[in-house]
């Protein structure tokens, strides 16, 4: 048999100008081959569509999928199950954990879009998936501040998520404590692995919101535990222990295609990570930032402002070495991050004497950063940038000083300290007092100070 | 010199389950201008499929729904041996005439 063809006429004689058959197949070793013919024409779409499109063929070779591949899309946010203008502006007073609201949940809601590229083995390929606005149960929340990275996969045609909370910080038993009452410690009694590391002090009898972590310098020596951080240690027993290392993903990140995934799973692409607070809930607040997006980030504030959250002065005494803000480890920002970002901060206050001093004084501003989980106390690690406010002691003046912080950071979770520091001249003994509120400086109507900074998130 | 010899054959599709043989070609080396014309003559529509050689999905070159009256023509040119079916959806509703012109 060689080339035929086909005639349909109607009822009226009359010759038809299409018709509709099914099941035609025609001999290729007589006739052109259509299903190659056809083949040509969708490898002359793919070269033009490149990487866009992907080809999936059966276990008989023949084509049976075109896919669109689009490992680029990401339309979501990750966010607080609240509206989105709470969650884009933060309001200012909410950095107290016991007046800022807390969710049990983690919303991801269509924010470019309401399309996500996900890996799907049956196409080979990066599937468009469309998705509504979802509320992420919280699992796999291990310890407060421990983050925990979301990924998001294919379940059949539809968006799933999947919860992944890093290691805890490994640690290392070092000594109990069977005493009730403030620690003392003697540093040879420590080992010589510990030196250097951060120790964590456990309370058995309290929550984990009264653990405290503190460096240990070299030389074996708890020298940061000064009276005000005993006062925070009314331990009635619990352990010492060290950490070893920071914090670690228990899955690491991997780039497939361009796009950060799950190490050995392409079909988890990472989307972001969050982390809780002391009642294992989420907050997103501007001095708890807790929720980190991959995608869609915007550059948001991050504050902790005595206007609106402090009040009443403080007094710094002479000679005072580092110490946090206000002798208070409450001024501070939380926040997490997933991957490596720029961090920008910045802090101000108003200093003034207590008496007029002959000879030079300097009080001194800086930010220290945590890489810790836990509250990290040892104020003279400083971190970043650091200005000086010197100054001639004058009873009757205020002195302002700031410090500056921007630095890229790896990915985990921090805290940002603002730090103070004053020097006395020689025979001198001069109380140096912090004012923050303008108000209550003279002539210092509208300034007010703390700790702000922002981040994309 | 070659010899041109026409016939001309006629008939009515058995109906739905039976593959009839509507021509085979002749065994040597005879080339056949086969011409089928297949008509809908029933008050319903009816479908008609055409194989080649084996009644399977490889040996199908028609499948295709016939309204009342109307008709469909296949002209194909058949090597030694070639042999075609057709089958109807239904009895008495296809009619065939087929011409051929064979030169030896």
């Amino acid at each position: 048999m060689s080339d035929f063809e086909i005639e349909v006429y109607d009822s009226s004689g009359v010759k038809k100008t299409a018709f509709s058959t099914t099941g035609l197949t025609i001999d290729a070793a007589n006739v052109q081959n259509l299903s190659e013919a056809i083949d040509d024409r969708v490898n002359d779409l793919f070269t033009t569509l490149g990487s866009l499109a992907v080809k999936n063929y059966n276990d008989a070779g023949n084509l049976l999928t075109l896919a669109f591949n689009t490992p680029h899309i990401n339309g979501g946010r990750l966010g607080l199950p609240v509206s989105s203008t709470r969650e884009e502006l933060p309001s200012t007073n909410l950095a107290d954990r016991s007046s800022s609201p807390s969710y049990s949940t983690i919303r991801y809601s269509p924010y470019t879009s309401n399309i996500i590229g996900l890996w799907d083995e049956t196409y080979g390929a990066w599937i468009p998936t469309t998705f509504s606005q979802t509320d992420i149960g919280l699992v796999g929340v291990n310890s407060a501040f421990l983050p925990i990275d979301i990924f998001a996969y294919r379940s059949g045609s539809s968006v799933v998520f999947e919860l992944l909370g890093w290691n805890p910080p490994p640690a290392a038993f070092l000594t109990s404590i069977t005493a009730a009452g403030v620690i003392t410690y003697s540093g040879s009694s420590l080992t010589s692995a510990a030196n250097g590391k951060n120790v964590v002090i456990r309370n058995t009898s309290q929550s984990s919101v009264n653990n405290r972590m503190f460096n240990l310098q070299t030389n074996t020596q708890l020298r940061n535990l000064n009276t005000s951080v005993y006062s925070e240690l009314a331990c009635t027993g619990g352990t010492i222990t060290y950490v070893d290392s920071i914090l670690t993903r228990a899955t690491a990140l991997t780039r497939y295609d361009g796009v950060w995934c799950k190490n050995n799973d392409k079909t988890r692409k990472y989307i972001g990570t969050f982390m809780t607070n002391e009642e294992a809930l989420v907050q997103n607040t501007l001095a708890r930032a807790f929720i980190y997006n991959a995608y869609n980030r915007k550059n948001l504030p991050v504050a902790y402002k005595y206007t609106t959250i402090a009040t009443g002065s403080w007094t710094i005494p002479s000679n005072q070495t580092w110490r946090p803000a206000k002798n208070d480890y409450a001024h501070r920002v939380y926040f997490v991050i997933g991957l490596p970002e720029r961090i920008q901060a910045s802090y101000e206050a108003m200093y003034q004497p207590a008496a007029i001093n002959p000879t030079a004084s300097s009080l001194s501003t800086a930010i220290t950063l945590s890489t810790e989980t836990w509250t990290f106390s040892d104020t003279s690690t400083t971190v970043g940038k650091r200005i000086n406010t010197n100054f001639y002691a004058n009873a009757s003046s205020q002195h302002y000083s700031q410090a500056g912080f921007d630095e890229f950071v790896g990915a985990g979770n921090y805290y940002i300290n603002p730090i103070e520091s004053v020097y006395n001249g020689p025979g001198t003994n001069v109380t140096v007092y912090t004012f923050y509120n303008g108000n209550e400086i003279p002539n210092t109507y509208f300034w007010a100070g703390g700790l702000v900074g922002n981040f994309e998130r | 010199m070659p010899v041109l010899t026409s016939d001309i054959l006629q008939g009515t599709l058995t109906g739905s389950g039976t593959q009839d043989t509507i021509v085979t070609a002749a065994v040597g080396s005879a080339q056949e201008m086969i011409n089928v014309q297949f008509n809908n003559y029933s008050v319903s529509t009816r479908t008609l499929q055409v194989w080649v050689n084996a009644v399977s999905n490889q040996g199908r070159i028609l499948n295709i729904s016939l309204a009342t009256g109307e008709s469909v023509i296949i002209r194909i040119q058949f090597g030694p041996s070639d042999v075609m079916y057709a089958e109807a959806s239904a009895a008495t509703s296809i009619a065939w005439t087929l011409t051929k012109g064979v030169l030896t």
